[in-house]
C-alpha cells in the first residue's frame, strides 16, 4: 500500500522529536522497499527511457535487453566469408542408414546465457554449391549419384543435431564434361548441386542456462561450400 | 503523480499541526506513481511481471512429414491429370496422417501478428518425361543454328505449397487457405482453373525440373538439350498475418500440396494456372521430412 | 534513488525548520527518482508499458500493394506481349541492367537499437540460356540478386531465386533512432552476349517475375 504516515499531528498538542523521526524513518523505508505494484498508475506510462539500454555484442550482432535477444550476422554479401561441410569431417561417405557424425558449420552459431525462460527462434538462409564429388573405391560405398548433405540445426552440441527437421541437398555430378577440357560444362546456377534455402527453428530456453544455437552437417560429398549465408537468433523473454 | 508541491518550512513560520501532516500526507498518493517518479533506465528485467508473456504470446512447432532421415521411403504425390482442379493434400506423416499444428486456440487481435515459417525436403521426379517440350504451356520454341528449331523448357510450370488454417474450432475439420491465399479452383477463363498471383501469399513454389540449352550462340542455338532432374532439395516458406479485421481465433495451421501449376497471364494480370495435360505418372513429387512453426506476438 | 538518512531528529533539540524540511526534500527527491533498486518486481507490463516502449513491428503481408491485381508482384517491369502461357514480367526487350526497386517504404518511429529485416517471396527465372558459345565465352548465370537496406545501409543480399523458387533474405543491423526508410531491390542477371531472347513466334521470352513479395521488420530498442 502507499505510504501511510504513523504520526498524525494534532493542533494544541506537543511536538514531539520523535514524531517527526517517526514519519521520516516510515517514508524512508518505504521509499526504500515498500513501493507496491498498486502504487503505479494504471494506465500506459511507463516509457523508452524508464528501461534499462541493452547491451551490444558487436562480433556476434546480437542485442541484449529486457525483452531479450535480437541480432545475427551475415556472410558479408557475395563471395565473402564462405563457410562449409564436407564428407571428410563426417564419415567419409561411409555407406550407413543413419549418420552418426555431425560437424558445426564453422561461424554459424550463436552462445548466449539466458537470463529469463523465453522462448527462442533461430533463422538461418545459405548459398550452397556442392561436389562434383566422384571419388570411388573403398570406403566410398555410396555412388556419387546419391551422395547427398544435410545441414540442421542444433541446440548445445552437434552430438543432438534436430535430424529430421534437417534441409537436404545432392550431389553436383550433373554437368561436368568427362573429356578435356575436363570441368562444368553447363553453368553452375543450371547444376543441381547449386541450392538457395532457408530455414527457421524454435526452442524453449530456461533461464539460468547458456544455449548454443547454430548450424550442423552430415556430409557425404567432399565439398559443399556455403557461398553466401546469414543467420539470425529472436529470443523473447516477455 | 503528481510532484511533491508543499513547500519547505521557513525560518519564522508558525509550525501548525495541518501543514506538517500535509508535508508528509503528499507522499501518500496511490495508484499515482508515473512517468514523472522513475528515473531513466529504472525499469529493468526483474520488473518486468512473470505472471504471464505479454510479448510472445504463443509459439508452437511441429515436425513436418515423415519425420524420417531416410530418403528411400519418402511419400509422393502424382500430377494431376483431370479437368479443373487438383485437391491439396496436406504434408502427411509416414503413417499417412496429417502433421500440422494444432489444436491451437489462438485469438489474434489488433496490434497482434501471426507468423509461420516451414520447410520440407522434397524431391520433383519426372525430369526425364520431357512432356514439357511443346509450345504454349511448359515450352520455349527457339531458333536452331543451321535451321529447324528445339522447345526448351520455359520455367514456368512448378509445384505449389501453401498454408492453410482451421479457424472455426479445435476439431479441425474444415480447413480453408490462410487469409491472402488461394486454393486455386476459380474458373479464371475457358477451361482454366487457378488464380491471381495476388492471391499467393502463403504459396512457396517448387520448380519440377531443370531444361538447360548447351550453346547458345548469335541468338540461337544448338539442338542439344539437357534435361535434370532437380534432385532431393530442402523448400520453405514463410507467412505473416497482421489482423485487418476483427480478431479471429486460429485452432490449426497446415502445409498443403499440389501440381503442377504454370504461369498465365490475361493483359496485365498473372495466374497460376493448372496444366493437367502435362501430367504423367512419372512426374511427381516426393517429400520426406520438415519442420513447422507458428509464432504469434505483439507488434508494439 | 534510495536515501541515507539526512536529518536525525532528537528529543530536547531545538525544533527547527531543518528538522523537517532536510528530511522532506531528500524524501521529495527519492520519490521522483524512482530506481530499479526501489521499484517492486515484476511491476511492469503491457497494461502500464506506453506503446511502442520496447519493440515496434513493420509487417506488410503482401508487398507491394500500390497497383490492383498486381499486389505482391514487382512492377518496375511488366512486358505482357510474352506467351499466354506466361506471366507478364521482366524481359531483355524491357530491361538492360541495375538494381530495380520495389516502392520504398518508410519505417516510422524507430527509436534506435536492433532492427531484424526480413523479405521473402516466389520468383520465375528462366535460366536455360546460361551457358554461351561453346563454352569460350564466359556463361552467364541466371539468377535474381536481391538486397535489403535501411537508410542506405545494406542489411543483407544474397544471390536469390535462379528457377522457378521460394527464396528468403533477412538480416540485423544497428541503427540510431528516426524513420528508417526501406529499400528492397531486386537484380536479375543482365543479357549475355550469345542467348535468345525472342521465341521463334516471334515473342519475348520472360526471364524473371517475383511474386509473394512481402516483408517484416522488428525494431527492438530494448
Amino acid at each position: 500500500m502507499a505510504y501511510t504516515p504513523p504520526q498524525t499531528f494534532v493542533a494544541g498538542t506537543p511536538l514531539e522529536a520523535a514524531d517527526i523521526l517517526d514519519n521520516c524513518d516510515a517514508l524512508r523505508i518505504y521509499l526504500h522497499e515498500d513501493v507496491l505494484s498498486s502504487d503505479l498508475q494504471a494506465t500506459r506510462w511507463v516509457q523508452t527511457r524508464h528501461i534499462q539500454p541493452p547491451q551490444v555484442d558487436p562480433y556476434s550482432g546480437l542485442q541484449h535487453g529486457v525483452t531479450g535477444f535480437q541480432g545475427g550476422q551475415m556472410g558479408g554479401g557475395n563471395l565473402s566469408r564462405l563457410t562449409f561441410a564436407t564428407r571428410f569431417l563426417t564419415g567419409n561417405a561411409i555407406a550407413g542408414v543413419v549418420p552418426s557424425t555431425w560437424q558445426p558449420i564453422p561461424t554459424t552459431s550463436f552462445r548466449v546465457n539466458i537470463r529469463r525462460s523465453c522462448t527462442m527462434i533461430f533463422h538461418y538462409w545459405m548459398d550452397i554449391e556442392s561436389g562434383p564429388d566422384t571419388a570411388t573405391g573403398v570406403p566410398y560405398g555410396i555412388a556419387s549419384d546419391d551422395r547427398i548433405y544435410y545441414i540442421t540445426p542444433y541446440i548445445s552440441n552437434t552430438s543432438a543435431p534436430l535430424k529430421v527437421i534437417g534441409q537436404v541437398g545432392v550431389n553436383s555430378i550433373d554437368g561436368f564434361t568427362a573429356t578435356f577440357p575436363l570441368g562444368a560444362d553447363v553453368q553452375y546456377t543450371m547444376n543441381r548441386g547449386w541450392q538457395q534455402r532457408d530455414g527457421s527453428y524454435l526452442y524453449n530456453a530456461t533461464a539460468g542456462t547458456n544455449v548454443t544455437v547454430g548450424l550442423c552437417s552430415y556430409s557425404q560429398i567432399d565439398r559443399v561450400a556455403l557461398i553466401n549465408w546469414s543467420i539470425a537468433l529472436e529470443v523473447f523473454y516477455l | 503523480m503528481s510532484r511533491i508541491v508543499q513547500p519547505p518550512v521557513f525560518d519564522g513560520d508558525e509550525v501548525t499541526a495541518t501543514g506538517l501532516n500535509n508535508r508528509f500526507t503528499q507522499f501518500s498518493q496511490a495508484g499515482a506513481l508515473n512517468a514523472t517518479n522513475l528515473r531513466d533506465a529504472a525499469v529493468d528485467l526483474p520488473q518486468m511481471n512473470t505472471t504471464s508473456k505479454f510479448m510472445m504470446l504463443n509459439s508452437a512447432q511441429v515436425n513436418l512429414g515423415t519425420e524420417s532421415f531416410d530418403l528411400s521411403a519418402p511419400r509422393t504425390l502424382a500430377s494431376y491429370s483431370g479437368a479443373t482442379f487438383p485437391a491439396p493434400a496436406p504434408v502427411l506423416d509416414g503413417a499417412g496422417v496429417s502433421t500440422h499444428l494444432g489444436p491451437l486456440g489462438w485469438t489474434l487481435t489488433s496490434g497482434e501478428i501471426l507468423r509461420v515459417y516451414w520447410n520440407l525436403n522434397v524431391s520433383p521426379n519426372g525430369a526425364s518425361t520431357t512432356n514439357w517440350r511443346v509450345a504454349g504451356n511448359g515450352g520455349t520454341v527457339l531458333p536452331v543454328r543451321g535451321g529447324g528449331t528445339v522447345i526448351v523448357a520455359d520455367s514456368g510450370h512448378a509445384w505449389l505449397a501453401w498454408l492453410q488454417w482451421d479457424i472455426t474450432s479445435a476439431a479441425l475439420a474444415n480447413w480453408v487457405p490462410v487469409y491472402g491465399q488461394s486454393d486455386f479452383q476459380r474458373n479464371f477463363t475457358g477451361a482454366l482453373y487457378g488464380e491471381q498471383l495476388n492471391q499467393t501469399q502463403a504459396t512457396t513454389v517448387i520448380p519440377p525440373w531443370l531444361d538447360t540449352i548447351t550453346q547458345v550462340r548469335e541468338g540461337e542455338v544448338n539442338t542439344t538439350l539437357d534435361a535434370k532432374r532437380v534432385g532431393w532439395r530442402g523448400v520453405s516458406g514463410a507467412y505473416y498475418y497482421t489482423v485487418p479485421g476483427a480478431p479471429i481465433t486460429v485452432w490449426g495451421i497446415r502445409v498443403v500440396l499440389a501440381g503442377l501449376a504454370h504461369a498465365y497471364h490475361i493483359g496485365n494480370v498473372n495466374y497460376f494456372a493448372w496444366d493437367p495435360a502435362i501430367a504423367d505418372a512419372a512426374i511427381t513429387l516426393s517429400y520426406t521430412s520438415g519442420n513447422l512453426m507458428a509464432l504469434h506476438h505483439t507488434t508494439g | 534513488m534510495k536515501h541515507w538518512t539526512v536529518n536525525q531528529q532528537r528529543s530536547g533539540n531545538t525544533v527547527s525548520p531543518e528538522s523537517v524540511n532536510d528530511e522532506i526534500r531528500t524524501s521529495a527527491s527519492s520519490i521522483q527518482t524512482l530506481d530499479r533498486a526501489q521499484l517492486p518486481q515484476a511491476c511492469i507490463d503491457d497494461s502500464n508499458l506506453e506503446l511502442y516502449a520496447l519493440h515496434r513491428v513493420w509487417c506488410e503481408p503482401i508487398y507491394p500493394k500500390d497497383v490492383v491485381d498486381r499486389e505482391g508482384e514487382q512492377n518496375n517491369i511488366r512486358d505482357t506481349s510474352v506467351k499466354s502461357w506466361m506471366f507478364a514480367g521482366l524481359t531483355y526487350q524491357l530491361y538492360t541492367s541495375g538494381w530495380l526497386a520495389l516502392t520504398p517504404y518508410t519505417l516510422t518511429g524507430f527509436k534506435g537499437g536492433s532492427l531484424f529485416l526480413e523479405w521473402s517471396g516466389n520468383a520465375l527465372v528462366f535460366p536455360s540460356a546460361a551457358n554461351q558459345y561453346s563454352n569460350l565465352m564466359p556463361g552467364v548465370s541466371k539468377y535474381c540478386k536481391v538486397r535489403m537496406s535501411a537508410n542506405g545501409v545494406t542489411v543483407a543480399e544474397r544471390y536469390g531465386a535462379s528457377h522457378m523458387e521460394h527464396w528468403r533474405l533477412f538480416g540485423s543491423v544497428f541503427l540510431p533512432p528516426g524513420d528508417l526508410q526501406l529499400q528492397l531491390e531486386f537484380q536479375p542477371t543482365t543479357i549475355g552476349p550469345d542467348e535468345p531472347i525472342v521465341s521463334t513466334a516471334p515473342l519475348p521470352i520472360l526471364q524473371l517475375h517475383l511474386f509473394s513479395s512481402k516483408f517484416f521488420a522488428m525494431g527492438r530498442w530494448r
